[in-house]
């Protein structure tokens, strides 16, 4: 078998021309992201949690809050305490869950969101049992 | 021979696309137990404290589990070490489970906090879906599932999301739970040995029958917890069930 440089520069097109369609195709995603996305936890999904991970989540949420205008609006997040008693309401909760998907999505302010999203993302995979 | 060499580089460069929505890109994963994985089931030995004569706890010396065990439930994530106990790793560091809701549920727990039910939990990306959330897939109702004693499950077409998974990332990226059959059980619905109608472990092949549905309307979600409850009652009720079998029966 003998191979020419015609042949080479044919099997290097070849080779190339799927890696390129691949990066474009992820490029393309990373233009228009998904956000149509979860931004907190239901109510349902909070009462799974244990004490530890509610005051995690309190915890870091008003933290996060308290560094961002935007993220700001969220009066009810501002102190520690007075959050702690949203998280036990289901009205109270439900209210505030609304606000937050009026805030981050209706108003689409993703990328301060993504943030608070996060903070939910995080805490479900660090106490997952599944890697 | 030229040939071969230009195929095998377009080969290598090719890389496998995620399936777009509404076509799940699914894989599978299981919950190995010890005792079909290493033929016994281990128990630990418990043991007196000597930190403090005024101590009176008791702490529990683990077992040295087989080496395929202990490298399945890395890759798993969690596995079965009794009938009663949950082995897991965190950080290298083996955490036991064993509280109430662990010791009636003869999988494992998912991160919904519910007891993980073979072919109907999944595990999907928390970007998009809360835990519990019902997804439906049409193609699957009605279809035939073995379970791990042979015997058949007959499918809903509903799925419920108990799980998270680092690897899990995307709204069509969803993982399949087989409970303690692994890729390879000949009776794995889901695995390399499963109907092509069935089968969940290929996340490339972008076929209709996955094609799914997130239930969001009360009346659905209620039909769909209705069916699934029918579906696991049916199997239990043909002295078969959806849990793992070696667990059945056996008490400590």
């Amino acid at each position: 078998m003998k191979l020419n440089l015609k042949n080479w520069s044919v099997i290097l097109l070849l080779g190339c021309l799927p890696l390129s369609a691949a990066e474009k195709t992820k490029s393309k995603v990373k233009a228009v992201p998904d956000l149509d996305r979860v931004w907190t936890f239901s109510f349902e999904e909070l009462n799974m949690l244990d004490e530890n991970e509610k005051s995690e989540y309190a915890q870091s949420l008003v933290q996060a809050v308290s560094k961002n205008k935007v993220l700001g609006q969220f009066k009810e997040a501002t102190s520690e305490k007075d959050f702690k008693t949203i998280l036990v309401s289901e009205e109270k909760w439900t209210a505030f869950e609304k606000k937050m998907n009026q805030q981050c999505q209706d108003k689409k302010n993703y990328s301060d969101c993504d943030k608070v999203a996060r903070l939910r993302v995080d805490l479900l995979n660090k106490y997952s049992t599944r890697k | 021979m030229k040939n071969i060499f230009i195929i095998s580089i377009f080969l290598i460069s090719f890389e496998a696309q995620p399936c777009m929505v509404p076509i799940a890109s699914s894989t599978m994963y299981y919950t190995p137990s010890a005792l079909r994985v290493c033929n016994k089931w281990y128990y630990g030995k418990e043991v007196k404290s000597k930190k403090s004569k005024y101590d009176p706890v008791t702490y529990r010396a683990t077992d040295r589990v087989c080496a395929k065990f202990e490298s399945e439930v890395k890759m798993q994530g969690s596995g079965r070490y009794n009938p009663k106990e949950i082995y897991t790793f965190k950080k290298d560091v083996v955490i036991m489970k064993n509280d109430d809701k662990t010791r009636n549920c003869p999988t494992t727990i998912g991160r919904s906090g519910e007891c993980m039910l073979t072919y109907i939990s999944v595990a999907a990306d928390a970007n998009y879906y809360h835990m519990g959330d019902l997804i439906s897939m049409p193609a699957l109702k009605g279809k035939k599932m073995k379970l791990p004693d042979g015997s058949l499950f007959t499918h809903p077409g509903y799925f419920r999301v108990d799980d998270v998974g680092g690897a899990i990332d995307g709204r069509n990226r969803f993982d399949f739970y087989s409970g303690n059959m692994d890729l390879y059980d000949a009776n794995n619905s889901f695995g390399y040995k499963g109907d092509k109608e069935t089968t969940m472990y290929d996340k490339s092949t972008c076929q209709d029958r996955k094609k799914y549905q997130i239930l969001s309307s009360k009346k659905d979600k209620e039909t769909a917890r209705i069916a699934i409850a029918a579906a696991i009652t049916a199997a239990t009720s043909k002295m078969s069930t959806i849990l793992p079998a070696p667990i059945r029966g056996l008490n400590r």
